[in-house]
């Protein structure tokens, strides 16, 4: 008797639970909607409806909302999502409250093939092609150094923290001999992140990036739960921890670089979601992991609607994600803390 | 043998008594050698003011602000300094490197305190300037001129640009508000802006436009298209060492809407040596240049005349018409 309540208990929880991950994977739809609807120009509800539906507008509205708008309200909940999801990930397989989806340096190595970009003048495409492929080449290094060492969790983070600073001694390099008047602005505002630049062209490869690395970690979640026991506990259960654990990390990574590749360097993003993240929807990555999708889209959204709109001139996203998020952080951690619960 | 010592000492002193006192534009008091021969520059524009006084033989090292990798500049700049490529100064100016080059005056803007501060301690006087304003320009040439000793070519250079100024502010001074053109300065990257601060937007005004940054505070500013089309500018002027081309933003459909790519008016101001957009002696050809292209033929002076007559003067150097066109076409 009393069994049975516990259980219809547990499974009422998990319905409620389940509702609150869709309502946070919806969350995102109104937000975009509403973005649409802000920026420096204003337009009516009515105008923006009809530049989306083909209804009859000037030429001006429905190039301001189809061509500038729409992709970059796109890019912001992409970049939102794929690092908050990277970084849920991330946190669950190092075991550690504090890794985020930039852990293994990719942040630093899209940083300097940005750099690079810019001082070889490549343009916007080149831009995005070689900070993805830096991004990809300083998380390669961490893990190949990583596993020299022996592969362990800790090894690899500790290979993360050394392949960033490298990268980012290699990104002050470059900016030391970039042209101060001509280069080094683009590369510092790059540094510091944005989507004001934003185009369908540059969206294109990040949805796809974006599908395949949310794809794979949408199915792998249910292993994460075990991979975030103990390595002897998960073998024991008789999963190939290595292979696994390689397989998150690669798409992890596969999701920051294309992230960051677009949108420059967003800090906070993929450590904060995760934990606000938890905090709603609890440990269990079967709803941790679309939870950070919503909820990591949802407040790039809103984090670029104040970038784009408050001031006339551009705010960098990691200057608003560093100077909300931090607080937002201590706050979440000192509940967390007082809870008793969670990290420790 | 002391008292010789002693004489000698006095002759260096009465020497060294012979030097200028000269307050630069970070209000330092700075003692400047009567004859400086090992000049350097650490500041691009600073740099800009000392060839049309001095020329290149006297300096030692210095930053060339964006001298264009174009056949022409280099050829121009080679003619007028034939050395100049190796004393070029690249990354951040240390005071050890500007020993090592022997200046003996050190020209810096005023975001160079701290080296300021070094290079005065190790004994190399060092001027700073920091101009904004067409004011600004003036009392920085003045300063140079005084502390190289050439207050006279600092005085002509000077008659020259006001000169150029006070024809341009005469004939534009009657153009009725509906009739000035709304000007947007393009820096580096085509979202970023030159704001209402700065010496582009004095420029503007004075050539009889208006800024469309007025309000805007600061140094360059990175803004959004939404933004842009707002401002709706009937003029897009982009600065010559910039990557982005007219033709950039005339295809650019996201532009389409604004004004000045509508009418084709777009244009990236010329360039021979320094940049004519930045607060030096030679913005005025860039003054005279963007009154030409907002009100053609409203003032009374002749653009590629001026050219010649500019570069002929202060830097000794005939353009052949050739030249001239190239500069004036590209």
């Amino acid at each position: 008797m009393h069994a049975i309540t516990r259980r219809t208990e547990r499974a009422s929880c998990q319905v409620k639970r389940a509702g609150l991950v869709l309502a946070l994977c919806l969350l995102p739809l109104p937000i975009l909607f509403g973005s649409l609807l802000l920026g420096r120009m204003s337009l009516g509800a009515k105008e923006v409806w009809a530049a989306l539906f083909g209804g009859a507008v000037p030429e001006t509205v429905r190039a301001l909302v189809l061509r500038v708008r729409l992709p970059r309200l796109l890019a912001a909940a992409l970049v939102g999502t794929n690092l908050a999801v990277s970084g849920a990930a991330f946190q669950g397989i190092f075991r550690n409250p504090l890794v985020e989806s930039r852990i293994l340096g990719v942040s630093a190595g899209a940083g300097l093939g940005a750099a690079l970009a810019m001082v070889l003048r490549s343009g916007p495409a080149g831009i995005q092609t070689l900070a993805f492929a830096g991004g990809l080449l300083a998380a390669a290094l961490a893990i190949l150094l990583g596993t020299a060492f022996g592969g362990g969790i800790l090894v690899l983070v500790l290979s993360g923290v050394l392949v960033n600073s490298f990268f980012s001694s290699l990104v002050s390099l470059v900016k030391y001999f970039a042209d101060p008047y001509v280069q080094l602005p683009g590369i510092t505002f790059w540094l510091m992140g944005g989507l004001s630049a934003v185009r369908w062209a540059e969206i294109l490869p990040l949805a796809l990036a974006s599908v395949i690395g949310l794809g794979g970690l949408l199915l792998l979640r249910w292993r994460l739960n075990l991979l975030s026991l103990s390595e002897a506990e998960a073998q024991a259960l008789g999963l190939p921890v290595k292979r696994l654990r390689f397989l998150t990390v690669a798409l992890g990574t596969l999701l920051t670089a294309a992230s960051v590749s677009v949108s420059g360097v967003v800090g906070w993003v993929g450590l904060i979601v995760p934990h606000a993240a938890r905090a709603l929807v609890g440990p269990d990555h079967l709803f941790l992991i679309p939870a950070s999708a919503g909820l990591g889209a949802a407040v790039l959204l809103i984090f670029d609607d104040i970038a784009r709109t408050a001031l006339p001139t551009e705010i960098p996203l990691d200057i608003l994600t560093g100077l909300i998020g931090v607080p937002v952080f201590f706050l979440l951690f000192m509940r967390q803390i007082r809870k008793g619960g969670g990290w420790r | 043998m002391r008292k010789a010592i002693f004489g000698i000492l006095a002759v260096i002193f009465v020497w060294g008594a012979a030097q200028v006192t000269v307050v630069d534009q970070a209000g330092r008091k700075v003692v400047v050698p009567e004859h400086p021969e090992h000049i350097a520059s650490a500041f691009g524009v600073a740099t800009a003011y000392l060839y049309p006084l001095i020329g290149g033989e006297r300096i030692v090292a210095a930053r060339y602000l964006g001298i264009p990798d174009h056949p022409l500049s280099r050829a121009v700049m080679s003619r007028i300094d034939p050395g100049y490529d190796a004393k070029a100064l690249g990354g951040e100016v240390t005071a050890e490197e500007l020993l090592a080059k022997g200046a003996d005056l050190v020209f810096a803007g005023l975001k160079h305190q701290d080296l300021a501060e070094v290079l005065t301690e190790i004994g190399i006087p060092t001027i700073l300037i920091g101009p904004e304003t067409f004011e600004a320009v003036r009392e920085a040439t003045l300063i140079i001129g005084q502390a190289l000793g050439e207050e006279e070519k600092a005085q002509e250079l000077m008659a020259f640009y006001q000169k150029v100024l006070d024809t341009v502010a005469e004939a534009t001074a009657e153009i009725p508000t509906e009739a000035r053109p709304k000007v947007l300065v393009i820096g580096t990257s085509a979202l970023r802006v030159a704001s209402g601060a700065m010496y582009q937007s004095r420029m503007v005004e004075l050539a009889g436009g208006v800024s469309v940054t007025a309000g805007l505070p600061g140094s360059w500013q990175n803004v959004n298209i939404e933004q842009i089309l707002i401002w709706n500018p009937d003029v897009i002027v982009i600065v010559p060492y910039s990557q982005v081309q007219p033709a950039d933003l005339l295809a650019d459909p996201l532009w389409a809407a604004v004004e000045a790519v509508k009418t084709g008016r777009v244009y990236k101001m010329p360039q021979l040596l320094f940049a004519w957009d930045t607060p030096i002696p030679e913005s005025i050809l860039g003054i005279l240049w963007m009154a030409e292209l907002l009100h053609p033929g409203r003032v009374p002076l002749d653009l590629g005349e001026t050219i010649r007559t500019f570069y002929q003067e202060f830097y000794r150097c005939t353009l052949s018409p050739a030249e001239l066109n190239e500069l004036l076409a590209r």
